[in-house]
């Protein structure tokens, strides 16, 4: 087989206008392609964007209690809370007026240090001084709120008492985490209270938002709601045992009540099932471009290969082996494919540029974008192997026919 | 007329090359199909309804430079400015009474329990989207019933205990026509007078907080707010208030969306002289802005979608070119039979003609066969990605605008073939072949 690109080169450029094609039509697929697959694969990573909770040893009851009566409906969520406590293999239990599984609409807010110009988007969470505990909150600086002397297990109701925040919160307000120990904060939505300690970014909320791990843990001072949350911290490996021991608990409870028990598991929600719908949505799309690759590039060599029929036949009757009229076909496939590839990266260059703009914190993903040309080239080139094939058995007697 | 004679050239000439002929409705066909997808997203949630242009809402000023600063480009934006851009309880009740013979509605978005009449206590339903509103509401913002009525003022005026289903929502608790049955809307029955047809718009006008989530699914009174002591979704505190609802209720907390229909600037200005009297007058700092004004106000940022409608035209244009190669090899199989056309007296004009023809009848056939890729990524899209409970559908003007697209394109991708083909010289190519 002999490799020579000299007639692949002045076929190619006897037809400029032809090749030019070529190249934009690849690089039109490989930029749409890789793009595609650029923004599943930020899609996807988003979906899988863990809480940074222990996820492996959480519960969440969720609870809608019905009824115009507000003491009863919060005497009866304070039951729940009292229920799941007394549950056999809770370590830990709090409540909690959002989380990661919510499929209602909420927003953040923005928070602010009184008499400052700096502010920070957070979702405030209200909570309980069980929280540390249920969510093994680990301070960076400061303490955590202890228990009420007197108060026993707390539960949520009362003004808000102390905040815990998140570090981004603590650094975009006041600098650092330690500067903001014992530092007011306030928002839209929450009353002025003092940070009391800074833990590690956590998510719960959507992570899709940029500051998707901003948080202040309010302590107290939840809102009254038809609609409560118990997060149940279960000692290690027996979150599904403790699932389903809720799950019991809560089969008796009062009629027209809806109460749901599953595992705090991220896989679960709605972003998760979002974002890797839209990953898996998109490289479908991204597998649609390869075949319009494919398609265009079978249909184009199979007539290229029909038209040069006499010219094929005296090659062969030159010398040439069947190998070589493949690799002839596969050899102008590739040049017009590497040049089509390089303008087309110069095109994902400038999409990245553009989708960074939409898609918050896009990532480089040269596996992606690798993945895309090699799937590009891969349907291209086996789409021409079909065609060189067919060439390869033109015999040599063709060349001293009429065409 | 030489048209139909070119367009029978034309179509004989596409069956003659069959298999080429499909392979270049397939390749705009995939293409066409995932530009759609990109576009009924789009579509679907940049639409905006026709509405009465003097549709005008009433909100309470509440500053919001910073918020405004704060979520730029985050896509929450307008639903974060919509936020504050309504009324109190307390406000809405005052605004109910002007007097002024309009329609009018206070409207608010709470989640409650909700079981058909025969339902299993066993096996009740997660939370629903309820929003109450007054019986204006429904000939203000003209949803399409499928099935009944909205209730009337006189139905409100007695206290009946009356409600509007949702599409998806009637579909799930009733097989049919739901009307004149039952359902328990936390525990207490309420009668179904009407079924809306079709899902709610993606930026709803009566109130732009819940854009882009979960729609209404059922529309009660607004007096059976405070009996069934339903929360407002997304209330904007305004200053710190006790626990109970009566607390909320009586707060200047801003949760409730109020609207008025002034079709004449004589009540326009009576209505302006009412607010200045009832508001203006106790310091409360207000807005009476229009509908159009209102939708400027609140925009929807540019978002992925636009994005993706972009990328997925641009893989557009890449089967465009692929088609322009596909026609390239086309006309130099075929050069022989088009030399002879020119030998015998077709002027070029005529060739290029017929070449732009085939290639627009290959188009306008790859964007309709476009429609059995979106339909199926419909499907899949509200299956697989389900962002939101508003089903993505074919359109009407989707199917237009890729249609169109798709046959520009494809016309576009044959200019240079069909130049190419009018302009060989027949003698030359007849000697060749």
């Amino acid at each position: 087989m002999r490799l020579d690109v000299g007639p692949v080169l002045r076929t190619l450029a006897r037809q400029p206008a032809v090749f030019t094609t070529l190249v934009l039509e690849v690089a039109a697929g490989v930029a749409s392609l890789t793009a595609l697959l650029l923004a599943a694969s930020w899609y996807g990573v988003i979906g899988a964007k863990p809480t940074s909770f222990d996820e492996q040893n959480l519960a969440l009851v969720s609870s809608y209690t019905p009824g115009a009566d507000e003491d009863a409906v919060a005497a009866e969520q304070r039951a729940d809370l009292a229920r799941v406590r007394a549950t056999p293999g809770v370590e830990a239990a709090t409540s909690v007026d959002t989380s990661v599984l919510d499929d209602r609409w909420t927003y953040p807010a923005l928070f602010r240090a009184p008499g400052s110009r700096r502010h920070q988007i957070g979702w405030p969470v209200h909570t309980d001084d069980e929280a540390p505990r249920a969510l093994r909150l680990a301070p960076i600086a400061g303490v955590m709120p202890e228990p009420r002397v007197g108060a026993g297990r707390s539960d949520d109701s009362g003004p808000v008492r102390s905040a815990v925040v998140s570090i981004c919160v603590a650094k975009a307000l006041f600098g650092s985490a330690p500067a903001a120990i014992g530092q007011t904060i306030v928002s839209d939505q929450t009353a002025p209270v003092r940070v009391s300690a800074v833990v590690a970014n956590v998510t719960m909320r959507v992570p899709f938002m940029p500051n998707a791990g901003c948080v202040a843990f309010l302590f107290g001072g939840a809102p009254r709601d038809h609609e409560a949350r118990i997060l149940a911290r279960a000692a290690p490996g027996q979150r599904d045992a403790l699932v389903a021991r809720l799950a019991d608990v809560f089969a008796g409870a009062a009629p027209r009540r809806w109460v749901d028990v599953r595992a705090l598991d991220s896989d679960d929600s709605q972003h998760h099932r979002v974002g890797h719908g839209l990953a898996t949505f998109l490289s479908l799309f991204g597998a649609l471009v390869g075949v319009i690759a494919q398609l265009g590039a079978l249909a184009a060599t199979s007539f290229l290969v029909a038209q040069r029929r006499r010219q094929i036949g005296i090659r062969r009757a030159l010398g040439a082996t069947k190998a070589d009229i493949v690799t002839y076909f596969l050899v102008e496939n590739a040049f017009t494919m590497f040049a089509g590839s390089i303008v087309g990266l110069v095109g994902t260059a400038g999409l990245y540029v553009v989708m960074r703009s939409y898609f918050n914190g896009l990532a480089v993903d040269v596996a992606a974008i690798v993945l895309g040309l090699v799937l590009f080239w891969i349907a291209a080139l086996a789409a021409t192997l079909v065609p060189a094939l067919r060439a390869a058995r033109v015999p040599p007697g063709v060349a001293s026919r009429s065409p | 007329m030489l048209l139909p004679y070119h367009l029978r050239l034309a179509l004989r000439s596409l069956r003659r090359d069959a298999g080429l002929s499909i392979t270049i409705v397939v390749v705009l066909a995939v293409a066409a199909g995932i530009f759609c997808t990109a576009l009924m997203h789009y579509l679907r949630t940049y639409g905006t309804a026709s509405l009465r242009p003097s549709l005008h809402q009433v909100e309470i000023d509440v500053p919001h430079d910073t918020l405004e600063a704060a979520f730029k480009d985050t896509g929450n934006e307008p639903n974060v400015l919509a936020q504050r851009q309504r009324t109190s309880f307390s406000i809405a009740r005052v605004l109910a009474g002007s007097g002024l013979a309009v329609e009018q509605t206070a409207t608010f978005r709470g989640r409650l329990l909700v079981e058909g009449e025969d339902a299993n206590a066993a096996t009740t339903l997660p939370p629903r989207n309820a929003r109450f509103v007054t019986a204006d509401f429904f000939s203000m913002f003209e949803p399409s019933f499928r099935w009944g009525a909205p209730w009337s003022r006189a139905d409100e005026a007695r206290g009946d205990a009356v409600v509007v289903l949702g599409r998806a929502l009637a579909d799930r608790l009733f097989a049919g026509d739901g009307v004149g049955r039952q359902v328990l809307v936390d525990g207490r029955a309420f009668r179904v007078v009407g079924v809306l047809a079709h899902d709610q718009p993606f930026a709803p006008e009566w109130d732009r907080v819940v854009t882009g989530a979960a729609q209404d699914q059922l529309y009660l009174p607004f007096d059976e707010a405070a009996r069934l002591g339903a929360r407002p979704e997304a209330a904007v505190q305004m200053a710190p208030f006790g626990p109970r609802h009566a607390d909320l209720l009586a707060s200047p907390t801003i949760c409730v969306a109020f609207w008025i229909d002034l079709p004449t600037p004589a009540l326009r200005d009576a209505y302006a002289a009412y607010l200045k009297t009832t508001l203006g007058a106790g310091g409360v700092r207000y807005h009476l802005r229009d509908l159009a004004t209102l939708r400027r106000a609140l925009a929807l940022p540019r978002t992925v979608m636009s994005f993706f409608v972009s990328l997925t035209f641009l893989v557009l244009v890449g089967a465009g070119l692929v088609v322009t190669r596909l026609l390239l090899a086309k006309s130099l199989v075929r050069q022989g039979e088009l030399s002879i056309f020119r030998a015998v007296g077709a002027p070029r004009a005529s060739i290029m003609v017929r070449q732009l023809l085939e290639a627009a009848l290959l188009a306008a056939a790859g964007g309709v066969v476009a429609m059995a890729v979106a339909a199926p990524a419909a499907f899949v899209d509200n299956r697989l990605v389900a962002d939101t409970d508003i089903a993505l559908a074919v359109t009407p003007t989707a199917f237009g605008l890729t249609f169109a697209a798709t046959v520009v394109v494809g016309s576009v991708a044959a200019l240079y073939p069909a130049w190419r083909a009018a302009s060989r010289r027949p003698t030359t190519t007849l000697m060749r072949t």
